[in-house]
């Protein structure tokens, strides 16, 4: 499935948080969104899924849904968000329990899905019981579990610390790349944005507006390989030369509230 | 890299080092289960003590085992349990009306503009009123019978249950129900799943509140008007000079009380397990 931004502007009030956005998302693409805080990635991303009305533009999906497919666009969230009272196994199964296909081999999924997560021994445990990591890793169970078309990630890992990060990074890249799952994930980490990414959206300081979109031609495979290091780091420079300016200046402005 | 060197301690206490003093101090509230115990039994003891050496004059306060003694005789004639009957019956409707409308009406002002809109001020309006006050009204309206005990109480139930409902619903996490809006989960199942677990914290900590307010209704109800119920009961050993039964009604009530809370707190512990 792809996805088609066209001119989509978006303003909370009289603030102006995003303009003009006009990108498409190819399928099986790992799109990186990246930008200082407060340019608008995490208001694309909920306009992208259609959990906000964007002020402007429309956002379209093009392709069929493969059948298998339950809930097309799919989100992971960067808070979890988890519901507290539910187990682990009954957190995933929140996202299949509306689905008559689903309830069928409920138990079969769910523990498929914990199992590729690496999360089979915590199926009954609570989310309060878990560290952080481990509660990402429940929330891209869940998504994985309803076989999404599209996965919308809004910082997963930016709730984590960096050592968790690094290793759920690289366990989450094995599991998802295999599946080449059509992906837009936005983060303000360029080293998560340039290990995962075929392209990098970089958007400006508010209102944000595509600064530039760069591909990045190393296969998502070779790109822990150190052969290619010094290629990725020119990459990796590029972009921060790209958004040091903006995210200084990002950094001085007044938070507003959204 | 090796740890601290015995010369480096040896120069630190030659140069005449200072101990780095504490300042951690108090703060802390250690638990004594003891001195509640003891707290009660002292009270009791000097109550007792008072009325037997004289001091307290046992027509206007009984001593403690006097007063055990009435609550023994009344329990056994049956007398107590026939007030208590009365009471419990009108508690339970009362309450029962009151947190059913109450959590309809919270629920809907949570989750619906046109709900809270409307809802919101006549709840600020209505909610500071003293339910108490508006028995005579309602005996008018509905008669000195059981009706307009059961509905005062109802009332009173009522409001406290809906600002707790509305508070633990409007308080629902965003996230959550965003993240349930995400996985295309239906409306109704948001509610049930989403927001009435998340707003159940608040709705039973409005619980006890709703039977403190139903237990302080029925005794002020049937002081106003009625000849069964335990306000009843203590309104006419007062009027006797029974002040050993008034009592034994007071601790009769604060039973009730006590019970009412510690089903509230059994059904947190097993309904919030989770937390």
């Amino acid at each position: 499935m792809q996805l088609h931004v066209e001119s989509l502007s978006h303003r909370y009030g009289d603030l102006l948080v995003l303009e003009d956005i006009n990108l498409t998302v190819q399928e099986g693409e790992v799109v990186a969104i990246i930008g200082p805080s407060g340019c608008g990635k995490s208001t694309l991303l909920g306009m992208l899924g259609g959990l906000l009305k964007p002020s402007a533009g429309v956002v379209k999906i093009g392709g069929r849904v493969p059948e298998s497919c339950l809930n097309p666009l799919t989100y992971v969230f960067q808070d979890f968000a988890l519901l507290p009272w539910r187990t682990v196994e009954e957190n995933v199964a929140f996202a299949l329990e509306h689905h008559a296909v689903a309830r069928k081999n409920m138990a079969e999924r769910v523990a498929d899905v914990l199992c590729r997560t690496g999360l089979e021994q915590f199926a009954r445990t609570y989310p309060k019981q878990l560290s952080g990591g481990m509660r990402q890793r429940v929330g891209i169970a869940r998504a994985l579990a309803v076989n999404p078309a599209v996965l919308l990630m809004d910082e997963p890992l930016s709730a984590l610390d960096a050592q968790t990060r690094d290793l759920l990074m690289e366990d989450f890249a094995d599991v998802w790349l295999r599946q080449s799952i059509t992906t837009v994930y936005v983060t303000h980490n360029l080293d998560e944005a340039v290990r995962l990414a075929d392209r990098l959206v970089v958007l400006t300081r508010r209102p944000g507006r595509i600064r530039r979109i760069l591909p990045i031609d190393i296969a998502k495979e070779g790109r822990t390989d150190p052969a290619n290091a010094v290629a990725l780091r020119q990459i990796y420079d590029e972009v921060w030369q790209l958004i040091r300016d903006e995210a200084k200046d990002a950094d001085q402005e007044l938070a507003y509230a959204q | 890299m090796r740890s601290e060197t015995p010369h480096a301690r040896q120069a630190a206490d030659q140069a005449g080092a200072n101990l780095v003093p504490f300042r951690g101090r108090g703060f802390e509230i250690r638990r004594n289960a003891f001195a509640g115990v003891a707290a009660i039994v002292v009270v009791l003891a000097a109550w007792q003590l008072g009325t037997t050496i004289g001091i307290i004059n046992q027509t206007f306060l009984p001593s403690p085992l006097n007063v055990f003694d009435a609550l023994a005789d009344l329990t056994l004639s049956g007398e107590l349990l026939r007030h208590l009957q009365a009471s419990l019956v009108r508690i339970f409707s009362g309450w029962l009306l009151g947190t059913m409308a109450g959590l309809v009406v919270g629920f809907s002002m949570g989750l619906f503009s046109l709900a809270r809109n409307v809802g919101m001020p006549l709840v600020s309006c209505f909610y500071p009123i003293p339910k108490i006050a508006l028995l005579p009204l309602f005996i008018l309206w509905l008669g000195i019978g059981e009706t307009s005990k059961i509905g005062t109480i109802a009332l009173g139930v009522f409001f406290p249950t809906v600002i707790s409902a509305f508070g633990g619903v409007d308080g629902a996490p965003r996230n959550l129900i965003k993240m349930a809006q995400s996985f295309n989960v239906p409306f109704l199942s948001i509610v049930f799943k989403v927001v009435l677990p998340s707003s159940l914290p608040s709705i039973l900590s409005g619980l006890r509140i709703s039977f403190s307010t139903a237990l302080l209704l029925v005794v002020a109800a049937e002081m106003i008007g009625a000849d069964r119920g335990i306000g009843a009961f203590v309104l006419t050993a007062g009027n006797l000079m029974q002040t050993d039964q008034l009592l034994a009604g007071v601790i009769t009530i604060s039973l009730l009380g006590l019970a009412t809370g510690t089903l509230v707190s059994a059904l947190e512990r097993l309904l919030l397990r989770w937390r």
